[in-house]
């Protein structure tokens, strides 16, 4: 809340288009990582967080203050987003992250046999081919986490998650990836 | 860059460095801004063209108008079965209030009666609240 006081005056003298631009400033680049980290398309998720920041637009009047600005930036963006998967038949649930909770050795991931195409090429890895493997909530989370400079706190602050749930899922995706990856690091 | 190793890191450099350097969002810029405010620009514009035209505004106005008089019906209707159903006990009440035993009397359910005062009291109140009143005189209703 402290980050964004300046922005009451603003919301205060009702210069909505002036408190947008600032939040495009300060969490732009959050929302795209946040979008993106759950369509995993680029052009989805610069049209989906811009839909986000015209409905943030249409939301600002009815601001009462309560809730952090970002915090609000963040339920819409992921909102607008999950019902863009929905309506492509893809669904995201952190909620199912819970449930995952003692499949910590669960089955090697499907992209096993893909191996080849997704190891090393020039001593480095095909991540996109490596993170289509994970499921759909594990790959949020690590996406997230390498999008935001490797902070949980961050990642659990925009996915609205307890902080132990994002370590959770980050050290099992991690782990299935690493999974993958070990046999072509010792050939190598 | 706040990326610290950790266990991960440490036992899996290649994959973590490829994780840093691969995952990557669209940058945010000056066109994404100017494109959020351009849709918002073409929102306005849909609204002003709305505004402008009386016959989208009136039917928007009646729609929200006959929902906020049902849901205050509604409202009114509960109050009034709970005001009846607690009749028996607020009686005493209405006769200390020096109610006229005679013109309760001359109701056949005077319960009934009492309720349906209170029920379109609250109505009344609830449109005047809900600023309805002045809709309906601007909707000639």
């Amino acid at each position: 809340m402290t980050r964004d006081k300046d922005l009451l005056a603003l919301l205060e003298r009702r210069d909505y288009d002036a408190v947008l631009e600032a939040l495009m400033l300060r969490y732009g680049q959050k929302a795209l990582n946040l979008a993106y980290s759950m369509v995993r398309d680029h052009s989805l998720a610069e049209d989906l967080a811009q839909v986000s920041f015209v409905k943030m637009w249409q939301a600002l009047p009815r601001y009462d203050g309560r809730a952090q600005l970002s915090s609000l930036l963040y339920t819409v963006t992921r909102n607008t987003c999950l019902s863009e998967l929905r309506k492509r038949g893809r669904t995201v649930s952190l909620d199912a992250l819970t449930d995952a909770d003692n499949d910590d050795d669960a089955a090697p991931l499907s992209l096993a046999d893909d191996v080849d195409h997704a190891g090393r090429a020039d001593d480095s890895y095909d991540v996109q081919k490596l993170l289509d493997g994970l499921p759909e909530n594990y790959r949020q989370v690590v996406s997230l986490f390498y999008l935001e400079d490797c902070s949980v706190e961050e990642v659990a602050q925009m996915l609205d998650v307890p902080l132990n749930t994002v370590k959770s899922l980050l050290h099992r995706g991690r782990k299935r990836l690493a999974a993958v990856v070990q046999p072509l690091e010792k050939a190598s | 860059m706040k990326h610290e190793p950790d266990d991960f890191s440490r036992q899996h450099p290649a994959l973590d460095r490829a994780l840093r350097d691969q995952v990557k969002a669209p940058k945010m810029d000056g066109a994404f801004r100017q494109q959020v405010f351009a849709r918002i620009a073409a929102q306005r514009a849909e609204l002003a063209r709305v505004a402008a035209s009386p016959g989208a505004a009136l039917a928007r106005l009646r729609t929200q108008f006959v929902l906020q008089v049902l849901n205050l019906g509604a409202i009114a209707l509960v109050a009034g079965l709970l005001l009846r159903a607690a009749w028996p006990t607020l009686e005493p009440f209405a006769a200390s209030m020096s109610l006229e035993m005679s013109f309760v009397g001359s109701i056949p359910h005077s319960g009934l009666a009492l309720s349906m005062t209170a029920a379109a009291a609250a109505l009344a109140y609830g449109l005047h609240r809900a600023r309805l009143l002045g809709w309906v005189r601007g909707l000639g209703l």
